[in-house]
């Protein structure tokens, strides 16, 4: 169980489904540039987050704004899902 | 509640220590704090100022130590607070409706975005939006009534009008007659140019103001991740199928410089501009089979050339984020103040040239040196299976690409031309050499080297491929 709770805790956002909605816990990249880019965006942890869309781009809402990434910048934003459907 | 701002107090008392190193020892422009502030964030632009001063250990060791009290970078911590007080200043000021009421076009916002609506969406906005549009009313039906007007009024009278005040036919031939500064620069920039650069731009204010091309960027960025590109470039593509020029100049806005040289190339070499599209759609939609091989001939050396470039071209790998605003109605009165404001500026760039190619074409006509220039092309002419008279074509094309275009609408008009010279001298066309401006504005954007290596690669690869789409055609013995 406490495997499972921590994996859901640190969800990179690449891999949930469609319609997720949760919170970011923690933005990790190797390029500083794309860290500070989505701090500027108005995504940093604490934010309510939901996945719109993964194909062909990732749409996602947080708070008022809405963004689209690509694949390597989704992985970088990780997630703790809080519903589901 | 006050606003002012305050971080977590170990990252407090570390700008305080930094603060009291470089006050009144280090001259800059911003306060002690913000430099303090940047340094801590790990801003590459501060360290290198601050490098060579002897207390900068000092300043790193207190980086260090502070940074190993947090688990996130200090950045992380610096930014969290500075949106929390936003966020509790919002929250202040702002009153929320107790039943928010569903965001407006939000069912058109996903059929925009999504790839089983969102793509037939783009072709159809692309059929309608260009080909109709632009092509077929702007290129066509305005066109013909402008020309037509030219033709039959305002030449006429111009040539009477300059053979009554010049008496020398060498002077008369610099501003009437076939190639004079009047009835050929004048009507080409007025009635060819004007009306599908006008409709293009009317277009794309359109788009923009609408808040489509993010959605349209971000439904592609997989297709041009391929080409070493990222979504974010189609704005530029799409903005060079008006004009070339203004579009090399919107490159800057690409985020890696890998980006803006593929997209450079890209713009120079296959991207036909408003004025270009224009005629050759009104050419060759009277011939549909010669239409769709020019569009797939083109497709293909898009996605075929922009392919290889993103293997050749060294550079980081392109990533894509981007903001998507909420769809809008534009509102009329700017799209008319961003289509006027577009148009003067390119009329401003292209007025002048349209002269100059005149002035150039009566200097090179009298001195007997485009003679030498034309006879020079013509083998390269024949060996593409035209006939001699398109060589002078391809001369006036490299003085703006929409002229040498132009030109083609009146060789095809006398009956010169068949449907495969027609594909092969329109696909070599759109290829060769950009306009004149375009070439100044890719020294401006990219420098020598890369342009020299730009433009050489593109007028090779535009005789090749005619040739040898000639040769393709001849064999496959298509009748178009």
């Amino acid at each position: 169980m406490f495997t499972q709770g921590f994996s859901v805790y640190y969800s990179p956002l690449n891999i949930l489904e469609t319609h997720t909605e949760g919170i970011i816990t923690a933005i990790r990249n190797q390029d500083d540039r794309i860290i500070s880019k989505l701090l500027s965006m108005g995504v940093y942890k604490g934010m309510p987050i939901t996945l719109e869309q993964k194909f062909p781009s990732f749409i996602i809402k947080v708070g008022q704004t809405r963004l689209a990434l690509d694949n390597n910048i989704a992985r970088s934003i990780k997630v703790k899902v809080i519903h589901n459907d | 509640m006050s606003n002012l701002l305050f971080y977590p107090p170990l990252i407090e008392s570390a700008i305080a220590r930094i603060e009291a190193l470089i006050r009144d020892r280090f001259d800059s422009t911003l306060s002690p704090r913000s430099l303090a502030l940047l340094l801590l964030q790990n801003d590459p632009e501060t360290r290198s100022q601050l490098q060579g001063e002897p207390y900068f250990p000092e300043i790193e060791a207190i980086i260090r130590e502070t940074q190993a009290n947090f688990t996130e970078s200090l950045s992380f911590a610096i930014a969290e607070s500075r949106h929390n007080l936003a966020l509790a200043i919002a929250q202040e000021v702002t009153v929320a409706p107790q039943h928010p009421k569903a965001v407006k076009y939000e069912w058109l916002h996903h059929l925009t975005v999504h790839p089983l609506t969102g793509i037939p969406l783009l072709l159809l906005i692309l059929y309608f939006g260009i080909y109709q549009f632009v092509g077929v009313f702007g290129g066509g039906t305005l066109v013909d009534s402008i020309e037509g007007f030219f033709e039959a009024q305002i030449n006429p009278q111009v040539d009477i009008l300059v053979a009554a005040i010049i008496p020398w036919p060498i002077l008369q031939d610099l501003f009437a007659h076939d190639y004079g500064i009047i009835t050929l620069g004048l009507r080409y920039a007025i009635a060819i140019v004007l009306p599908i650069v006008t409709t293009f731009f009317l277009m794309f204010s359109c788009l923009e103001d609408s808040g489509y091309l993010p959605r349209l960027s971000l439904l592609v960025d997989r297709i041009f991740k391929t080409m070493g590109l990222s979504g974010r470039s189609i704005i530029p593509l799409i903005l060079g199928l008006g004009c070339g020029t203004m579009a090399t100049l919107v490159t800057r806005t690409l985020e890696s410089k890998r980006e803006r040289v593929i997209a450079t190339l890209l713009l120079a070499l296959t991207v036909p501009c408003s004025a270009q599209l224009g005629v050759i759609l009104a050419l060759l939609s009277q011939e549909p089979v010669a239409l769709f091989v020019w569009t797939i001939v083109m497709l293909a050396i898009f996605v075929g050339i922009g392919f290889l470039a993103g293997k050749a071209i060294p550079g980081e790998s392109t990533c894509f984020y981007m903001e998507i605003p909420p769809l809008r109605i534009p509102r009329p009165q700017a799209i008319l103040t961003k289509t006027y404001v577009r148009l003067k500026w390119y009329f401003g760039e292209v007025l002048p040239l349209f002269i100059l190619a005149s002035v150039l074409i009566w200097i090179g006509k009298i001195t007997g040196l485009f003679g030498i220039l034309i006879k020079g092309l013509e083998p390269i002419v024949t060996a593409l299976g035209l006939p001699k008279a398109a060589a002078p074509t391809f001369l006036y094309g490299f003085f703006r690409r929409d002229y040498g275009a132009a030109g083609m609408f009146d060789l095809h008009d006398s009956g010169i031309l068949s449907s495969q010279q027609l594909v092969v001298a329109a696909v070599t066309l759109t290829l060769f050499m950009p306009c004149i401006a375009q070439l100044q504005f890719m020294f401006k954007e990219r420098g020598i080297k890369t342009t020299i290596a730009i433009a050489s690669f593109v007028i090779l690869f535009a005789f090749s491929l005619g040739y040898g789409l000639n040769q393709l055609l001849t064999i496959m013995e298509l009748s178009l």
